[in-house]
């Protein structure tokens, strides 16, 4: 019999051995309406952008959706932290230059997003701009096709342990734009 | 004086509001209902029959359920005509929709033209009046074309509702159900006698899988979707749309026998495995693959609720299982149970996401596997079966398995094999050992991570059976269930016959050991760090995504774990600053 680990790890969970590195206590309605309000800010701040996004570059918005999503886990496998994170995607006009993410540096500004930071990402490159504790990123993939990706997402939040698997499962279908 | 001619303004397509999504969930139902009736069909056909029940009144009651399950074999099979029939229109309409897109670009950008020649039409000058008129009958033509090709939309749109229409007039009654279905052998029952018996190879499975016809191969996914969605050896696409037959199925069965009150013990237990299920494939399909910002597709893989006593087997993918160029399986270990579906499938999603992040040019799928029962709870909790970690028992069969399911995943892709990848987490490290020690995991890599032990006859990369070169290790130096495999000469196997084996980062075990520090690790010993080797911008799962990707350049590799005879075991990794590679845009 190998009883030794197996032992130590049924302890382990019966003890309820727990991380500590809190990042945001207080309680479930606390943590709901951080992340009821986060959800709001994020999508406004989504759509503002896609719809700038447009304007610059033409062409036409899709998969403008969002959701709740873990940050980081703890034992026994579930997320600790969440967080508000909503995506999109613009399919430039024809007659679009590329980079696309110049022309998107004034869409950031014009959303209330401070100093636009370029970098990259495997195949592609970014602008990055935040607002507060919002975080948004314009990416272009030009071996992938002709259109940019947003990304926009809040701060991780702390979730009491008995809503976690709540927030996990959480649906949101509705797009933002 | 030159008269110019120019070309007519195109028309607008007309507006098309549709949601081929909901048309298609609208099938899905629709199929889950046909399978519900066909149930019907089946228990009056078997067990609604009382053999040992003799007499007038058996006579009367045989004869009189007869008619009931010819109607429910002739209903099952109309519901499943148009449920197809559904399934199709969702199809066409999207490629209306996207006709109608490409339509509406080329619209606006010949009016933009049209706008043009008029506005010069006023300043040109008789020498230019040749030129004029040559473009504007160059876009005449086009707006013609133009025209030609809206028109063919209209009429495919109109012959496309017509056609739905009439799928389901053609069966609005039970009389015009009897009279086209009445009798109709089901093609699924003739397709299903000349299935392979049990103990069949996946490769006898997937011949006979693709000797049938393609309408064989839906009337059994229809009909008895329990028969294939679990089988190795069928691929990945008809294992998910038997499966999401049957999920579908059990969600409305279950749903309704709450709401009547006679919902038993075990049911529920079924049911909640379902609707973990449920939420499983929806936590996919709300995530966004971060190369083309589209939703990520999912595919169930296995479905059984109430397998393994109730546990529950469910395995569901994100990314398409029998195309993709990287394939990872995910095993799960202690904890688990079919109850955690969502959160491992927000695990697969996320390393799916890294992948791709990582890689766009490659295509993936990465697969979480509650395909064994593995050991769930303390066994003062809720049972026993928390008892299983204290062996390697319940390793042992998943491991076997888990060597199945990657025989079917092979099989499935003859030919057009992927780069696959097992990897191992916890408890389903040493499954995942027991796997290739035990049956040879027929896969490309094998990775561990935060494992307690590899298996205590897998005492080094070479014994898993596939190149030591491709054999992985990830510990987080904090993680205490990282450091419970055996180290050095003197460990609990050597002295009490105790552990789950040997620790896979270890140097004398003789894999790679890739660096899997966090950020947000714990000071000394932090049980949060065992959980985090899939968390987004963590130096794990960059490294796991490489190795799925096979970009091995890409890996960053740590100094192994060491145990010299003169002092306690040492981890090198202890006092590095760990980074935080990004994984995701």
């Amino acid at each position: 019999m190998r009883l030794l680990a197996g032992l130590l790890l049924v302890v382990v969970v019966a003890s309820g051995c727990r991380t500590g590195d809190d990042v945001n206590g207080g309680t479930g309605d606390d943590a709901a309406a951080a992340l009821e309000a986060q959800r709001d800010e994020v999508r406004q701040a989504a759509a503002d952008l896609v719809t700038g996004a447009v304007a610059a570059l033409g062409g036409r918005p899709s998969n403008t959706t969002g959701g709740f999503e873990g940050c980081e886990s703890t034992f026994n496998d579930e997320y600790r932290t969440y967080q508000y994170r909503a995506s999109g995607r613009v399919d430039v006009d024809a007659g679009a230059a590329r980079p696309y993410v110049d022309a998107l540096a004034s869409v950031l500004s014009d959303a209330g997003f401070g100093e636009p930071v370029a970098g990259g990402r495997p195949g592609g490159q970014t602008l990055s701009a935040e607002r507060g504790d919002l975080s948004a990123t314009f990416s272009e993939l030009p071996g992938q096709g002709d259109y940019v990706l947003l990304t926009v997402h809040g701060p991780c939040v702390e979730v009491p342990e008995d809503d976690r698997d709540d927030w996990l499962t959480r649906p949101d279908p509705s797009p933002y734009l | 004086m030159t008269t110019i001619h120019l070309p007519p303004l195109p028309r607008v397509a007309p507006t098309l509001t549709c949601d081929p999504a909901a048309i298609s969930t609208c099938g899905a139902d629709l199929l889950a209902a046909s399978a519900q009736v066909d149930d019907l069909g089946s228990f009056v056909a078997g067990a609604a029959r009382v053999g040992d029940w003799t007499g007038d009144a058996s006579t009367a009651y045989h004869e009189a359920i007869v008619p009931t399950g010819r109607r429910a074999d002739a209903m099952s099979l109309a519901l499943r005509s148009v449920a197809q029939r559904v399934e199709e229109h969702a199809v066409e309409m999207q490629r209306l929709l996207d006709r109608r897109t490409d339509l509406e670009d080329r619209q606006q950008h010949l009016a933009q033209q049209v706008a043009y020649l008029r506005s010069q039409v006023a300043t040109t000058t008789e020498d230019d009046a040749a030129d004029l008129q040559a473009d504007c009958d160059r876009v005449k033509a086009q707006v013609e074309a133009y025209e030609t090709d809206l028109d063919t939309w209209v009429a495919d749109l109109a012959a496309e509702e017509s056609e739905m229409n009439q799928a389901f007039t053609r069966v609005l009654s039970a009389a015009d159900v009897e009279r086209i279905y009445g009798g109709v052998a089901d093609p699924a029952d003739g397709a299903l006698r000349d299935k392979p018996g049990a103990g069949a190879s996946p490769a006898e499975v997937n011949a006979w899988w693709d000797s049938l016809t393609h309408e064989q191969q839906q009337a059994i996914i229809a009909a008895s979707p329990g028969s294939i969605g679990n089988l190795d050896g069928i691929p990945a696409w008809a294992r998910d749309a038997a499966n999401t037959v049957a999920l579908d199925r059990d969600l409305a069965d279950y749903a309704h026998t709450e709401d009547e009150g006679v919902l038993t013990d075990d049911e529920r237990t079924w049911y909640e495995n379902a609707r973990a299920a449920d939420e499983a494939r929806r936590e996919i399909e709300g995530r966004v693959d971060p190369v083309t910002g589209e939703p990520i597709e999912s595919q169930i893989y296995i479905y059984d609720p109430a397998a393994f006593d109730g546990d529950g087997a469910i395995a569901i993918s994100a990314g398409n299982l029998d195309t993709a160029d990287n394939v990872a399986v995910v095993v799960p270990g202690f904890g688990t149970d079919g109850e955690s579906a969502a959160y491992q499938a927000d695990r697969a999603a996320t390393l799916y996401e890294s992948t791709r992040f990582l890689d766009p040019d490659a295509t993936n799928a990465s697969m979480f596997w509650i395909g064994y029962d593995a050991p769930d709870n303390a066994p003062w909790d809720e049972g026993f079966d928390g008892a299983g970690v204290l062996t390697e028992q319940m390793a042992a069969a998943g491991g076997e398995r888990l060597a199945d399911t990657i025989d079917g995943l092979r099989d499935s892709r003859d030919g057009d094999p992927a780069h696959l990848t097992a990897i191992g987490h916890s408890y389903g490290s040493t499954t995942t050992g027991h796997g290739a020690h035990d049956h040879g995991l027929d896969v490309d890599e094998i990775v561990f991570v935060g494992s307690p032990g590899a298996g205590g006859d897998t005492n080094n990369a070479g014994d898993t059976g596939i190149d030591p070169e491709h054999v992985w290790a990830g510990a987080n130096s904090r993680d205490p269930i990282a450091d419970l495999g055996n180290h050095g000469w003197v460990h609990g196997e050597t002295v009490f016959g105790a552990g789950l084996g040997d620790d896979p980062a270890e140097d004398e075990f003789g894999g790679n050991r890739f660096e899997a520090e966090s950020e947000t690790r714990g000071g000394a010993f932090s049980f949060g760090d065992h959980s985090k080797y899939f968390d987004h911008d963590t130096e794990s799962l960059h490294n796991i995504s490489q190795i799925v990707n096979g970009n091995y350049d890409e890996v960053e590799h740590a100094d192994h774990v060491y145990d010299p005879w003169w002092g306690g075991v040492q981890d090198p990794e202890y006092d590095r600053d760990p980074t935080s590679p990004a994984t995701q845009p």
